[in-house]
Parts: structure tokens; sequence; C-alpha cells
């Protein structure tokens, strides 16, 4: 663009007229998608009415997807904090080339669809997979079993608590921590007492997305769990299920998992004002 | 008297470190650009740092010798550190971040920890968070967790540098002088001038990972030996 380039769009800027325009442009491209996303949402709750859902809480599909998907999240979750957080220690504090490439790897379930993490999973820990003989040999079957829903969302929502685990611990100022040893402390008073604490709103907000992940789980469970009511069949799995016989249950189902990201959103929502530690 | 004694080579990127400091109860000033090696000295004497060959020991007590591979882990060396931003514990109140070095009854300790900064003139303020204390009650609160566990040495990185003008005369002799009553080594890295007059410690200038000067207090060198000391020693005023 030439010089005359230049200042035509400078001048663009201050014509209040073509100002307008391009506000009013922004305005009906950003709502528009904003609508969008809205919408449907709105749908799920003002299609049916609160007598709808009522019954749709007594379907005989509701309880138990209700109670399977807050055992196995609770699982998952579990297992993610218990074996995720020493890892995301070592990658926040180590400046190993490996670490970076191990960080890298941790992030591959998010781009992986999750019917390919399913088929994954079943061809690793499935009967005829690659660990299959190993565990038939300890009569353990895991495919088709409440342990694959388990498995398939801590494959599925690891990198949400590890990558939001590893940054917390990564912005520790070292001197905190080398501080806390010269004041006498062993690794795992540091740890519990000044590094736990200092990352412990990284670790919520890491374990509340990830928990909310593994909520909404589907396609590997599909495909590694199955779709087993009482056994396998957690909450999208009933409302794609329930959806074939009754519209109403779904969506009762549909607005039970809803409520409960918008409550995961509200609580992660970042807070003003001053720390308080 | 007692004396802390580092030999130390330490490798770290860009930076090749080789080093031997000896500190008495005089105290040692430690001088020399950004980059030099500074705080990786202390770092290394701390155990915070691996030399790939060296020895740290106080009085006759070694805490690293790569030959007889001794390397004491940094909670027993009983060397007190106080980084250049203080690193008071964000979380802890200032009685807290003192009462963590301080072994015993929890109610016992925080009477000590009490006792400690009411002694360093910061009682009034030891219920607040650091982030609610001024630059010189910050440094007070940290000496005094740093005192604590009654160390055998104190580290300190540029403990005045992170203060404005005004406060920086007062803590500065406040700080010499509580250094001075502790009779025990202790190490200052400052840029400052008058840092190094009014510690008026021996001082040793570093300059790329090497000791290019020393000086005993009092009589700092007429010649330097680099363009750096030579700013760092030249004529009052020069800089």
């Amino acid at each position: 663009m030439g010089r005359s380039g230049w200042s035509q769009l400078a001048s663009l800027r201050h014509n209040p007229r073509v100002h307008r325009g391009w506000r009013v442009a922004g305005y009906l491209l950003g709502g528009g998608l904003l609508a969008f996303l809205v919408l449907p949402v709105v749908a799920l709750f003002v299609t049916g009415s609160p007598a709808d859902w009522l019954a749709g809480l007594h379907h005989p599909i509701t309880l138990p997807a209700l109670l399977l998907s807050l055992t196995t999240t609770a699982l998952s979750l579990g297992v993610l904090v218990v074996f995720g957080t020493p890892l995301a220690w070592w990658l926040g504090r180590s400046e190993a080339r490996a670490a970076r490439l191990v960080e890298t790897v941790v992030q591959l379930p998010i781009v992986v669809p999750p019917a390919v993490a399913g088929l994954a999973l079943l061809l690793a820990f499935g009967r005829r997979g690659l660990l299959g003989p190993l565990l038939e040999g300890l009569s353990i079957d895991i495919a088709f079993s409440t342990i694959a829903v388990v498995l398939a969302q801590v494959f599925v929502a690891a990198p949400f608590y590890i990558q939001a685990a590893t940054t917390a611990f990564a912005s520790i100022d070292e001197n905190l921590l080398v501080v806390a040893r010269t004041l006498g402390a062993r690794p795992p008073r540091v740890l519990f007492r000044v590094a736990l604490p200092l990352a412990r709103r990284g670790l919520i907000a890491g374990g509340a997305l990830a928990w909310a992940r593994a909520l909404g789980e589907f396609g590997a469970t599909l495909m590694f769990a199955g779709n087993l009511s009482g056994r396998t069949q957690t909450l999208p799995l009933a409302v794609y299920t329930a959806l074939e016989s009754d519209l109403r249950a779904a969506q009762a189902l549909a607005v039970i998992l809803v409520v409960i990201a918008l409550a995961i959103i509200i609580f992660l929502r970042p807070r003003r004002g001053r720390h308080r530690w | 008297m007692t004396a802390l004694v580092a030999n130390l080579a330490v490798r770290l990127g860009a930076l090749d470190l080789d080093v031997a400091l000896e500190v008495d109860e005089r105290g040692l000033i430690l001088v020399g650009p950004n980059g030099a090696g500074k705080t990786t000295v202390l770092l290394a004497m701390l155990g915070a740092r691996r030399p790939s060959r060296g020895r740290v020991a106080i009085a006759s007590d070694v805490l690293f010798d790569s030959a007889d591979g001794i390397d004491r882990p940094t909670e027993e060396r009983g060397l007190a550190y106080l980084p250049q931003n203080y690193a008071l514990f964000p979380h802890l109140t200032a009685v807290r971040n003192v009462a963590f070095g301080i072994r015993g009854p929890r109610a016992e300790r925080l009477a000590k920890a009490r006792g400690l900064l009411e002694r360093l003139g910061v009682g009034a303020v030891a219920d607040r968070h650091p982030a609610a204390l001024s630059g010189g009650e910050q440094q007070r609160v940290a000496l005094a967790r740093a005192l604590a566990p009654s160390p055998r040495a104190l580290l300190l990185d540029e403990p005045l540098a992170a203060l404005d003008v005004e406060s920086r005369g007062s803590v500065r002799d406040f700080l010499v002088a509580e250094l001075r009553a502790q009779h025990r080594p202790f190490v200052v890295i400052t840029h400052d001038r008058d840092d190094i007059r009014a510690f008026d410690a021996p001082v040793a200038v570093i300059e790329r990972g090497r000791v290019v000067q020393r000086a005993e207090p009092g009589a700092l060198p007429t010649s330097a030996a680099t363009s750096f000391a030579a700013r760092l020693f030249g004529s009052p005023g020069a800089d």
C-alpha cells in the first residue's frame, strides 16, 4: 500500500459515518455468532416445562446415569490428581528438553478425536489389545466395564488438569522453594506448605475443567466402554439413548448436564479484586 | 572465628564459574556486573545449584565436596538465604513466615517469631501478609525469618536493591548493625558503592565467573583490575 493508501485508511478512522458503518458491521457479525452459541442452550430450557423435566427425572434411565456419571467422574478426577500432580510438578519445574517433549505428548488427547481415543484404548486394554494377554492372566477384564468408563474419562480429561497444574507450578518463584529449604524444610514439607498452597488456584481451575470434560465424555466411552445401563451408561450416553424413545427424558438429562456445566463456569470465573491467600 | 570456605566450579548455560572465596565474621561483599555469576555462587553454596566440582565447608563441617562425594541437602547446611526479592511466602502472615523455620510446638514457634519481629522493629505488622508491607518492612521480616533457625552463615543477594532512596539509608544502617551483632559469616551481593563503604567488609569483584580483584575493608584499591572495578572503586561521586 502506498503512502496515499495509508493516509486514506487513517482518514477512515476519523470519518464518523464510515466509522459507524464498521461498528454496526462488527456488532452484526459478533452478535450473530453469540446468538448462535446461546440459542441452542436457550432452546433446551424453553421448549420444555419444569413438569416435563420432572417427568424426565423420573424416567428409569435418569437416576442410574446420573449416579454413574458422578461416581466415575469423581474417580477420574481422583486418578488425575494423584497421578497428574507429580507429572505436572516435573513438567513445570524441569528445564530438561525431555519435559518439553512430554508436555507436547500430554496435549495429544485434546487433538485426537474421542472416537479414535476410544478405539485406541480398546486396542491397548481390550481383550485382544496390546495388554490383553497380561490383563487376562490377572483375570482383569476392562473393556465394557465401569473401569473402562473411568479410563476413557481420564484419557480425554488429563491434558486439562496437567496443563493447568504445570502452569501453576511453573509460575512459583524458585527463591520461595530455595528459602523454604534453607529454613530446614525437607522437600515434602516444601511441597505441602509452600508449593501446593501457591499453586492451589491453578490446580482447582484445572481440576474443574478436567471434571467438566470428563462429565461430557461421550465418544471414547461409547467405543471403549459401551452403553450398558448402570455399568457404562453415563449422562451423555443416556441423553443419546433416551433421544430414541423419550425426548423429554433426553431433555431433562441435558438440562442437568448444562446446569452442572454452568455451575463450573461460574465457579471458574476469574475473581476480581485483591488476592486473598 | 568461624569461616565459610567455598571453592566452586559451576557450568550453567553461558556461565562458566570458578571461584575461591573465604568468608569470616567480618563478612564478604561480592560485587560484579549482571550475569557475572554472583547469585549462582550463593545458590551453589546453598546446594540449590550443583557445582561440577569444588568444596564448601563451614568451620570444620564439610557441606559439599566433589572429591569425597559429599553433597549435604540444603535443609541440613544451616545457611540462611535472603534473595533479592526477599521471597516472603505470600500466603503466610509475617509472623508465620518467621515461624516457618522454627521448630517446636506451634504456640512456642509463633511466640518466638513474634519476639524476633519485635526485636527487629516490625512487631506491629506481624499479622499482615507480605503484600501489605513496605519494602523496608519486608526486608526486616525476611531478615527475621532468616535469623530464626539460628543459621551458621547468612547469604544476602542485593538486600537493599528493592528499596527506594529514602528508606535505603536507614535500612542499610540497620542491616549493617544487625549483621555485625550476629558474629556469623555473611556474604552480601551489591552494586552500590555506599553499601560497600557501610558494610566495611572484605570485597571480591567477580566478572565472567572469575574473581578478578579482592580488597580489604577500609583499603579500597587504588589500581583497578578491570573497567568495572575502576567504576566501582573510582573517585567518589564518579557514578
